[in-house]
């Protein structure tokens, strides 16, 4: 599905190589200023100027025009803005950006209707972006994601601004999702991590320390990853089922 | 999916808009009626005041309407391509670049020189080379880009004044009759010249309307749709810049209408993807058609010049979003 090789970009992504073949939540986990956020935009596509080779589905990004690109790979920023725009016209944005910005069909607003009822926005769907609250927010910009129906999700820290309950419904969105296509997200919280992705990058100072599946990480992993020596967390004894 | 009930605005608002400039064609120096005019302009009635109404009354309306549309979808563009609230062809300095060209051509090719449609574009367009050059090199938020405007204007508006100081009385009536914006200058070749560029420019538009409007949605997002940003913002810019420096070779300066009307559009009817630019456009001429009713009702029989009363009301306005910030 996606295959990245030698991928470096000036001082901040160093010889990045992994391989992810299988519909899954993947998270990338690493301290600040890791390279986590330019990784993602080089997935994204919006950072160009990297050397080395991003291959999805057997082509090299390079060669995808920018106008399919949305068909094969949605992203969702880590800073979202409200904007004057309606929730339902942004949704229905991301939907024409999988078409070329073709005019709207009728199967193409009944589809933005299933995702607005899916992640239940009934009640914003007409109003303004700016009048949103940060989840509100950040489930528009991840619908709008959606409605490409693109083979892969990017997030850029997409639990920002979420509250307990939020975090809790996101990562069971997420995780309902990944078993359709493959989701590759930054996450920072380690315990949510732990409990819903499938497998894991650790980006540390622009490299790759380590990438694992779930059932192999170990504690002095993630303590190593964070310089965490003499914290000790009590993260596998959390169980968020019962939150 | 409902049916946005904006389309019902529309008809609204087309019939507001014929309404006014019928009532518009009304005021004058010789009273007429409302239904002298439905008379002339639909029954072949054979007197002076056809002549009046075709001849005088007529292009200086229909140039209201046009150039209020053109301002408003040219301000909405660029409010779009820039990210910002704050910016329009009047405090961007786009309209005083215009200015600047229509000063050169007429000192240096004359009164009557064609040079002035393309020195005023080449005026108007110098400014958003600079403001995109300038905001490349520092990324300049709201307030600082109509700063760096205020600048241009007033560094265009001194070599404005140096041209005015070295021409003739001749010249410098012409140039100085140019700094306010006047609708009595429209003549039927002029109507011909911006009706056909606004239809173009609305037509390209409502192609692109839902790319153009993916810009909102901020660079990174936009970049991630498949839009190619900076190409469709500059092939906006240059557009916007096109039409306003067409209406300020032929009318002279009209402000804040290009800033006051998308927002107004906005307000009143939300900002929505299908019906946005062409409430946009109506109501761009609506307010111009009043504005041009007030200029004549206000001081009568004198006629203001438009560009003033545009500005008395505009810039409050401005202030008002200023101090309301994002």
């Amino acid at each position: 599905m996606l295959v990245v090789k030698s991928l470096a970009y000036k001082d901040i992504l160093k010889d990045i190589n992994f391989k992810l073949s299988k519909k899954s939540l993947v998270a990338i986990l690493g301290p600040n200023g890791s390279g986590k956020s330019t990784l993602i935009k080089c997935l994204a596509n919006i950072i160009k100027d990297y050397s080395g080779d991003i291959i999805l589905f057997g082509k090299n990004i390079k060669s995808i025009p920018q106008r399919d690109f949305p068909k094969y790979v949605a992203y969702v920023p880590q800073k979202s803005f409200g904007n004057a725009l309606k929730v339902y016209d942004t949704i229905l944005l991301g939907r024409l950006a999988s078409k070329n910005f073709s005019k709207p069909t009728k199967k193409d607003l009944e589809f933005i209707d299933k995702i607005i009822e899916e992640l239940s926005l009934q009640n914003i769907a007409y109003k303004e972006t700016m009048n949103l609250s940060g989840g509100e927010l950040q489930k528009v910009q991840i619908a709008r994601a959606l409605a490409q129906e693109a083979k892969i999700l990017l997030l850029d820290e997409p639990t920002n601004n979420l509250d307990i309950k939020n975090k809790f419904l996101l990562f069971e969105l997420l995780k309902k999702l990944s078993q359709k296509i493959l989701i590759i997200s930054i996450l920072h919280d380690i315990d949510f991590s732990l409990n819903y992705a499938d497998y894991f990058i650790f980006l540390k100072n622009g490299k790759i320390v380590k990438s694992i599946s779930k059932d192999f990480v170990k504690e002095e992993d993630i303590l190593n990853l964070f310089d965490l020596e003499l914290w000790r967390m009590s993260f596998s004894k959390v169980s968020l089922k019962t939150v | 999916m409902k049916i946005s009930k904006n389309y019902f605005f529309i008809f609204l608002l087309f019939f507001i808009n014929i309404f006014l400039i019928l009532l518009d064609l009304s005021i004058g120096e010789l009273k007429t009626s409302f239904f002298d005019i439905i008379e002339v302009l639909f029954f072949n009635t054979n007197n002076n005041l056809r002549n009046i109404i075709l001849d005088i009354r007529l292009p200086e309306t229909l140039a209201a309407s046009l150039t209020g549309a053109i301002l408003a979808i040219s301000g909405a563009l660029i409010q779009i391509s820039m990210e910002n609230p704050l910016a329009s062809p009047y405090t961007l300095g786009i309209s005083h670049g215009a200015l600047l060209g229509v000063a050169f051509a007429i000192l240096f090719f004359g009164l009557s020189s064609k040079f002035v449609y393309i020195l005023a574009f080449l005026g108007a367009f110098s400014t958003v080379i600079i403001l995109f050059l300038l905001n490349k090199i520092k990324k300049l938020n709201a307030s600082s880009l109509v700063l760096a405007g205020v600048a241009i204007s007033s560094l265009y508006g001194a070599i404005s004044l140096f041209l005015q100081f070295l021409s003739s009385d001749l010249e410098l009536s012409a140039i100085v009759y140019w700094t306010f914006g006047d609708l009595t200058k429209a003549t039927y070749f002029s109507l011909k010249v911006l009706f056909i560029f606004l239809v173009l420019g609305y037509i390209y538009i409502e192609l692109k309307k839902y790319k153009i409007f993916s810009l909102e949605l901020g660079e990174e997002v936009a970049l991630s749709l498949g839009i190619e940003v900076n190409r469709l913002k500059l092939i906006n810019l240059i557009l916007a810049t096109f039409l306003v420096s067409l209406t300020v070779a032929f009318f002279g300066i009209i402000g804040f209408v290009g800033l006051v009307v998308p927002h107004l559009t906005r307000l009143l009817f939300g900002k929505e993807i299908k019906t946005f630019f062409t409430l946009n456009l109506l109501l761009g001429s609506i307010l111009l058609v009043l504005a041009d009713i007030f200029s004549k009702a206000l001081l009568a029989p004198q006629i203001l010049p438009i560009g003033i009363l545009t500005s008395i009301l505009g810039a409050p306005t401005f202030l008002y979003l200023l101090m309301r910030g994002r």
